[in-house]
């Protein structure tokens, strides 16, 4: 799954650290969601979606 | 209090007073036993390292509102896969062993003896697979 956190949180002008504070996961949990390598529950995409004031659907793009 | 990362911290600091509280009991029987002061002291040592780590994280939330999370969905979930590759490391394992107790190819000593073995490779399993999925991710 791709996802556009990485270019929302350049939006916004927030670390790694910062997001995931905000969301409430550790950094490293960020990390992986930004490679794609971690698909998140719902209750995690849609914290990080609030955190970067977004919506699921424009934040995590599901692919077939 | 609904913050989970926050009770961590709360039930860190609870763990790390029993540490010390264990500690100073082990140092009470400390000239009986071979090992002396060490696992009374390693005990008091950690207590003080958790609960001065909690305290800061603690204190930190109430001047901040922010809390580091220690765990969260994705740390249980590959806590989850460690335990169930652990698990399956020690139901093998003690399927095989039955099977030569059964057969007469190891005797009832040895069994009991190889048991204690199954559980340690079976939490170190559980150990290096959390690592190595927290790693891959």
């Amino acid at each position: 799954m791709k996802t556009r956190i990485k270019e929302f949180r350049a939006k916004y002008n927030l670390t790694q650290e910062q997001l995931a504070r905000k969301a409430g996961v550790r950094r490293e949990t960020i990390v992986f969601l930004e490679q794609g390598k971690y698909n998140p529950s719902l209750k995690l995409a849609y914290d990080i979606a609030k955190a970067l004031k977004t919506e699921i659907g424009v934040l995590f793009i599901f692919e077939q | 209090m609904k913050n989970k990362q926050l009770q961590i911290l709360y039930f860190r600091s609870v763990v790390a007073i029993l540490f010390i509280i264990w500690g100073i009991g082990w140092l009470v029987p400390a000239s009986q036993n071979s090992l002396k002061e060490l696992p009374g002291g390693l005990f008091i040592i950690l207590g003080i390292g958790f609960l001065y780590y909690s305290v800061k994280g603690i204190r930190k939330y109430r001047r901040t509102g922010e809390v580091k999370a220690f765990i969260d969905e994705r740390a249980e979930l590959n806590g989850l896969k460690g335990s169930r590759n652990g698990y399956m490391v020690i139901v093998f394992s003690l399927s095989v062993l039955y099977v030569l107790l059964e057969l007469g190819l190891i005797s009832a000593n040895a069994f009991a003896a190889f048991t204690g073995t199954v559980v340690a490779a079976g939490i170190i399993t559980h150990i290096l697979s959390y690592y190595i999925y927290e790693r891959k991710g």
